[in-house]
């Protein structure tokens, strides 16, 4: 286990991975290749958490499940496989940014991206950031980033993980995860299937049918799949060209409210398609990376699944990005970025149009004494649409003592109006202007070889928020408009812990959690922000006895309101829900097999995310996690 | 062992977290009368679903949430409209697809109407039939219909199919007339139908008729909204004009309009005491009944989601973003003065003044 002690001290990565991915980390250090290194080598004075192989496996419904009990991320879904938003720290989805191997994939049309509306499954690393990150990953990145990242190795390797599971409601979930290659070159092929009757019981004793029977979650099956294929070749060895292509396809309907789910008949079609190649020159202390990146979004919303009538859009966006670093033996490192889009956006109401961004980011980092090292970046965009800010960051890392580490982080983010909120027909406001927020963040983080905790305190004002009022424009009267006319504070801290215990050779507990406390407020009306839990906790403890291992999974969420002034009775209660499971590990030289049996919301209690949907009673699932190599 | 004591431990802290949560489903329900005063429906939004109001005539007392106190159950989004008979109301929920019939003093619930229906809008009574507005699938223009109910049952008996986007129902002498405000797109008709025979017969009305009162001559008062028009690129490119327009019943033909000015769209229309009340942009005029023209000031300036007129009393209730409360707003009409005001259901839209 010593090499996980280094391992752990060598930058900002959370801890519990010592049995999952050991593997990983090591040869993350010589022969992997990621196409954002940012996130993990530079992000100076934030909190990571990463999500393992092995969290996915046990939360593996879709993304929302999956984030929702493993991160310290507020999720919000209309209904289990709905339409599904997060938030960091009481802020909006749209100021929740998700990258794909670095780049930002929130949506054109709400500059959001729908948890259930993305595949996640095959990413060799899933990694929850907590804080804003514009500067780096652009418009979006207030509250936090969620960074989905694939992994080319470099060696003679071949390794296959299929993950499959069946459960309660016909729900199954399938990924496939291969990689293959030589020092030379390297393939990586992932697919993923998820599907869903969804149909369970509305659990909720006030709402029954007239035989006094549950009603069900109608309309709310859903299935996607999805493709992914990287490649890459090492020239020689200090350059490398890589590329990373994947390709996602939805189609689901949007489930039925209490009293009357019968009702519901919408459904959503959606189909992506991401493409990044990179080029990454490392020579003496000169670092270039050059990526071009062609990304397609579409949609297809159809108010009634049985016509053939639908609402569409689509997006295209080019990206062009050059960063070039330069850093002498243990000295300082000055680096210099330029990033160039042009995002092309239609939808059957809104012609076609286009927006061009140029940005330049100059940084500079150093270690200021042996214990101290700083970060601080400068970024200027230029935007066809509107004027963006110029933003800073000014971050820090003091290392207390061995394994003691003070970090600190301030800045400024912003969100750029999308497409809907300029150029809604007779809506649309084309004076709106970006969003901005400015951030400070102080934590504390020990990292020891079984203990690990990540704390952090922020705070944080977002200004000139874009909210949808009546009556805004005297122009088209009676109709909803976008303006920039609401500011919020945010302020809290989070904690991560994550311990692992040896009880002796073969067994072993372990616990991670993620507790955050938010108290996030409009400022003029002082009044708590909507659908925003002032504490939520997740946990997971679990005990391995050699090949046997159960767990127990705990989601625990305060009453959230629902209305912006803080109805009692507009209330949705607090919960605690418990997931618990049993497993089996079979393992010999080549294939590893763990077999698990889970048992979800084992209390069967009524908890729900939005007003009237229930999310599903104790339910059942079997799942198989087969590694070869 | 140490480490099953440790789980148990932790077992029995979870289990101690789960049962000390609040259970929200527990409402105290209460059994009051709501048979005099003023009800407030409120559409509802994903902030909270459709809810009802209640002031007493004397403002001494207001209640909120008054079917969830009544029933400890929630409506659902969004509640239309309230339609009432001599002893029953019945509440109209389009996107659930419902109509929940509930006793007129004690909003207990008696009866629901869930299948037959499709984004039913109004309702009105003759004898002991509902005519129910369906829009049918809102993006379809084809599919609209006027749902009659059977009040024995509540059950759907039949479907008269009319031109898209039903809105609001009265009955006069055997007629159903029917204002269609075209759903999500337009229209510009008015629907006459006989009871007896279900023929439906159109009227020519400027674009997207919606209020609708017969005056003291008992002739059809409509408003029609007007609407916007776009270019191809969804651009603004202009307006058709609204309307207060007079319907003959007799012969069923407009025997008078007055217009608004291209870009003006009165959107809430109210009668009492033969004078005829609007809302237009933020303000309310007055003419009389049988006015050619517009009023050239504004009686009450306040923007409004809903209006009605009792009692020389105006009440207004503005929605707001639909996001908190509304607002609800009594002025005397002799003295323009704002009388009362309090907070109301959210997304408050339609005002009731039971007598």
């Amino acid at each position: 286990m010593k090499l996980c002690n280094t391992i752990f001290l060598i930058g900002l990565f959370c801890g519990l991975k010592t049995t999952a991915q050991t593997d990983s980390i090591q040869r993350l250090e010589t022969v992997v290749l990621v196409a954002d290194k940012y996130v993990k080598q530079k992000v100076t004075g934030q909190k990571i958490i990463a999500i393992t192989a092995k969290d996915i496996a046990q939360n593996n419904n879709n993304p929302t499940e999956t984030l929702r009990f493993n991160s310290p991320i507020a999720i919000r879904d209309t209904g289990n496989g709905g339409a599904s938003s997060a938030r960091f720290r009481g802020t909006s989805a749209s100021n929740t940014a998700f990258l794909w191997n670095g780049i930002n994939i929130n949506n054109f049309g709400l500059g959001q991206t729908d948890l259930n509306g993305i595949s996640i499954a095959t990413s060799d690393e899933i990694l929850v950031k907590s804080g804003g990150g514009s500067i780096k990953y652009g418009s979006g990145a207030i509250g936090g980033t969620v960074h989905l990242n694939d992994f080319l190795y470099y060696k003679d390797h071949q390794k296959v993980q299929v993950l499959s599971s069946y459960g309660s409601f016909n729900t199954t979930s399938n990924v496939v995860n291969a990689h293959v290659g030589t020092q030379k070159w390297s393939f990586k092929l992932g697919t993923t299937y998820h599907q869903s009757a969804n149909d369970y019981d509305l659990i909720d004793d006030r709402y029954k049918d007239k035989e006094g029977k549950f009603l069900k979650n109608e309309n709310g099956a859903y299935q996607n799949y999805s493709f992914n294929l990287s490649g890459g070749y090492q020239i020689n060895p200090f350059s490398t060209l890589q590329f990373y292509s994947t390709w996602y396809r939805g189609d689901r309907l949007f489930s039925g409210a209490l009293p009357n789910p019968s009702a519901a008949d919408e459904k959503y079609k959606d189909a992506n398609q991401r493409n990044l190649l990179t080029w990454d020159w490392q020579k003496k202390h000169w670092h270039h990376l050059l990526k071009t990146a062609y990304l397609t979004q579409e949609y297809r919303y159809y108010e009634n699944k049985n016509k053939h009538n639908y609402d569409y859009g689509n997006s295209t966006t080019y990206i062009a990005n050059y960063d070039v670093s330069y850093k002498k033996n243990g000295g300082t490192r000055f680096s210099w970025s330029t990033d160039l889009q042009r995002i092309e956006g239609e939808t059957n109401q809104i012609s076609k149009k286009n927006r061009e961004q140029f940005a330049v980011v100059l940084g500079v980092e150093s270690e200021l004494c042996e214990r101290l090292n700083y970060h601080i970046e400068l970024k200027k965009e230029w935007n066809s649409d509107f004027r963006v800010p110029v933003i800073a960051s000014l971050a820090g890392e003091f290392n207390l003592k061995k394994n003691h580490k003070v970090l600190l982080n301030l800045g400024t983010n912003y969100r750029v109006p999308s497409f809907n909120d300029l150029y809604w027909p007779g809506q649309g406001n084309l004076n709106l202007r970006p969003e901005t927020a400015k951030q400070i963040e102080l934590g504390y983080q020990v990292i020891h070889q079984n203990l690990t905790i990540k704390s952090t305190l922020f705070w944080m004002d977002v200004d000139d928020k874009i909210v949808w009022v009546p009556n805004a424009n005297l122009a088209t009267p009676n109709a909803w408009s976008p303006m920039n006319i609401e500011a919020s504070y945010h302020q809290g801290g989070e904690l991560f812990l994550g311990w692992k215990y040896w009880i002796h050779q073969k067994s072993n507990v372990q616990l991670t959690t993620n507790y955050t406390f938010t108290d996030a407020k409009n400022e003029k009306t002082n009044k708590m922000l909507i659908f925003v839990p002032q504490h939520l906790l997740n946990a997971k403890f679990s005990y391995q006895l050699k090949k046997w291992d159960v767990y127990l999974q705990n989601l625990t969420q305060s009453s959230v309101y629902t209305s912006e002034d803080n109805l009692e009775q507009l209330q949705l209660g607090g919960f605690g829900i418990f997931n618990a499971g049993l497993g089996c590990q079979l393992t010999d030289k080549k294939h590893q097999i763990h077999l698990g049996l889970s048992v979800k919301n084992l209390t069967n209690q009524l908890y729900q995310f939005s007003r009237l949907r229930p999310m599903p009673g104790r339910n059942y699932q079997i799942n198989i996690n087969y590694k070869f190599n | 062992m140490k480490i099953t004591k440790l789980f148990l431990q932790f077992l029995s802290i979870a289990i101690l977290v789960v049962s000390c949560q609040d259970d929200d489903s527990s409402v105290e329900m209460v059994n009051r009368d709501y048979s005099k005063g003023v009800l407030i429906s409120g559409e509802g939004s994903s902030a909270g679903t459709g809810s009802i109001s209640y002031v007493a005539t004397d403002r001494s007392v207001k209640y909120q949430f008054i079917y969830l106190s009544a029933n400890g159950v929630e409506l659902g989004t969004f509640l239309q409209s309230i339609a009432f008979t001599e002893d029953n109301a019945y509440l109209i929920v389009d996107n659930a697809n419902t109509v929940t019939m509930v006793d007129k003093a004690t909003f207990i619930k008696k009866g629901e109407i869930t299948t037959g229906l499709q984004t039913p809008r109004y309702m009105t009574v003759v004898n002991n039939n509902a005519y129910v507005s369906n829009w049918g699938d809102p993006f379809s223009e084809a599919d609209d219909f006027i749902a009659v109910v059977d009040l024995t049952n509540n059950s759907v008996v039949k479907k008269i199919a009319v031109s898209n986007g039903p809105e609001q129902v009265i009955a006069k002498n055997g007629k159903l007339y029917v204002s269609h405000k075209g759903a999500y797109t337009y229209n510009n008709v008015v629907s006459v139908i006989d009871l007896t025979t279900d023929v439906v017969t159109e009227i020519e009305v400027e674009d997207n008729p919606d209020e609708m009162f017969f005056n003291n001559n008992g002739n059809l008062v409509v408003l029609s909204e007007g609407r916007l028009l776009y270019n191809a690129d969804y651009t603004v490119g202009g307006h058709t004009i609204g309307a207060i327009q007079t319907i003959d019943i007799a012969t069923n033909t407009v025997s008078r309009s007055v217009t608004f000015e291209e870009g003006v769209h009165p959107s809430l229309m109210a009668f009492s005491n033969d004078q005829i009340f609007y809302y237009t942009n933020g303000n309310v005029y007055k003419i009389a009944e049988n006015a050619t023209s517009l009023a050239t000031e504004a009686l009450i300036s306040k923007t409004l989601s809903g209006m009605a007129v009792s009692n020389n009393e105006l009440h207004g209730v503005d929605a707001g973003a639909y996001k908190a409360q509304g607002d609800y707003y009594i002025y005397d009409l002799d003295s323009g003065e704002e009388i009362y005001t309090s907070k109301v259901a959210l997304g408050a839209a339609k005002i009731y003044v039971l007598e």
